[in-house]
């Protein structure tokens, strides 16, 4: 049974799983995998389990409920910090909402050139980049890791996501934005 | 001037506070107000790094052309250049609020734990010989126990029983009462080791103490005599 495949491999991996390579493993596709995973969710991510699933960007893991944080951080010894300046959350904040995002989206919201701060989240683990083949650029994610920082299973959790990730209203802005030559980047 | 330029992030956020400072709305209107302070903060500033000054200039220059535009609204002026800087600073503001919002989130600290990466070996499969049988396995398990050294013993010292002090001093009443004068000599005559030595001398100098012997000594590392005392020789003529 597909599900239960999926839940073992989940159980067994060490790090977080693309959906592609679970798909492949099963010799599924990937529709069918999300299909599953829209179930799995329902069955873990709720108040009573200890362990939920957590999806962002086409990657799944296993993780332990937010609820068991800090019973967690005393039995495992470990004191996670993630100390951010004000410029490094506002990109993450705009990443968060509009992620994956290109580098001109991101500096169009801010106003201001972003290759610094594109590089120190990169270096510190908390957004992930990959290639947009369509429009030809990179664009950028929350990581896994800033996810399980955020305590959420899912961008979606977001306090206001809907608002803020609204494609069309926004992106109608910055596309007015982006042919003003407004701002250069 | 109270406010720092580096203290922003960018011109946005200058923008956004000299805004919110004002209590305005982000209009236009608001916009062509608080342009002329926003320009003052440019001046204020060394251009130390300008690349990080180039996108404030290009907010400044927007801020101008709308402040003409609403200065002289009879010159036509196109609207769209610049004219939805507006529409972006309230774009900006929104996940600017974000912002903080997620660092409130942040400050709860519910880190959620995946299973931490572990390096297993690549095959934990055993190789089975398909010639394996319980003789061979026997044979097999023999050869380990032959190749298997003996563990190297410790070499043991035992140490030897010394005579303790209080079964010397008998000794050397007994031999006392026999001869009545005795050498130092004597009393070690039989003994090799060191310990016995200095068990037999502490045993005479312990004699003297209670005044049972007393020692006689004619020159430095001459022989010792050892006499029994007068109390003594009584007492032994009585029984």
């Amino acid at each position: 049974m597909l599900s239960s495949q999926i839940e073992s491999i989940l159980f067994a991996a060490d790090k977080p799983i693309k959906l592609k390579q679970i798909a492949k493993l099963c010799g599924r596709s990937k529709d069918e995998i999300e299909i599953v995973f829209e179930s799995l969710k329902n069955k873990y991510n709720n108040a009573e389990n200890g362990i939920n699933i957590l999806i962002n960007n086409d990657e799944v893991q296993m993780v332990s409920s937010e609820a068991n944080s800090d019973l967690l951080a005393e039995f495992l010894k470990e004191e996670i910090s993630c100390e951010l300046t004000r410029p490094q959350l506002e990109a993450l904040a705009v990443i968060a909402y509009r992620g994956p995002i290109s580098k001109l989206d991101l500096e169009t919201i801010r106003g201001v050139n972003c290759s610094l701060i594109i590089r120190n989240l990169l270096i510190k683990g908390l957004i992930d980049v990959k290639e947009d083949k369509i429009i030809d650029n990179n664009i950028y994610a929350l990581s896994m890791e800033f996810i399980k920082h955020l305590g959420i299973k899912s961008v979606k959790e977001l306090p206001t996501y809907e608002e803020l990730s609204r494609r069309e209203e926004i992106s109608e802005v910055l596309d007015e934005l982006k042919t003003d030559g407004g701002l250069k980047s | 001037m109270k406010l720092k330029l580096e203290k922003f992030e960018g011109p946005l956020d200058l923008l956004l506070q000299l805004i919110e400072t004002d209590k305005l709305d982000i209009t236009e209107i608001a916009l062509a107000e608080v342009a002329e302070q926003y320009i003052g903060y440019l001046d204020a500033i060394e251009v130390r790094n300008p690349e990080f000054i180039a996108d404030f200039l290009v907010i400044a220059s927007r801020l101008l052309y709308i402040k003409s535009r609403v200065l002289l609204p009879g010159l036509g002026m196109e609207r769209e250049e610049g004219g939805n800087l507006a529409e972006q600073l309230k774009l900006y503001k929104k996940y600017y609020d974000a912002s903080f919002v997620i660092a409130e989130i942040l400050d709860k600290k519910k880190y959620l734990y995946g299973r931490p990466v572990i390096k297993r070996p690549k095959n934990i499969q055993f190789e089975l010989f398909l010639r394996l049988n319980s003789q061979n396995l026997k044979k097999i398990f023999i050869e380990i126990l032959n190749s298997i050294q003996p563990r190297k013993k410790i070499e043991t010292h035992i140490l030897n029983n010394i005579i303790s002090i209080k079964q010397k001093i008998k000794q050397i009443k007994d031999m006392l009462f026999a001869k009545k004068i005795l050498n130092f000599s004597d009393v070690i005559k039989e003994f090799q080791s060191k310990p016995e030595i200095i068990v037999a001398f502490l045993s005479v100098l312990e004699l003297a103490k209670q005044r049972y012997i007393y020692i006689e000594q004619l020159q430095n590392f001459g022989e010792m005599r050892i006499f029994l005392s007068q109390e003594n020789i009584l007492a032994q003529k009585e029984e």
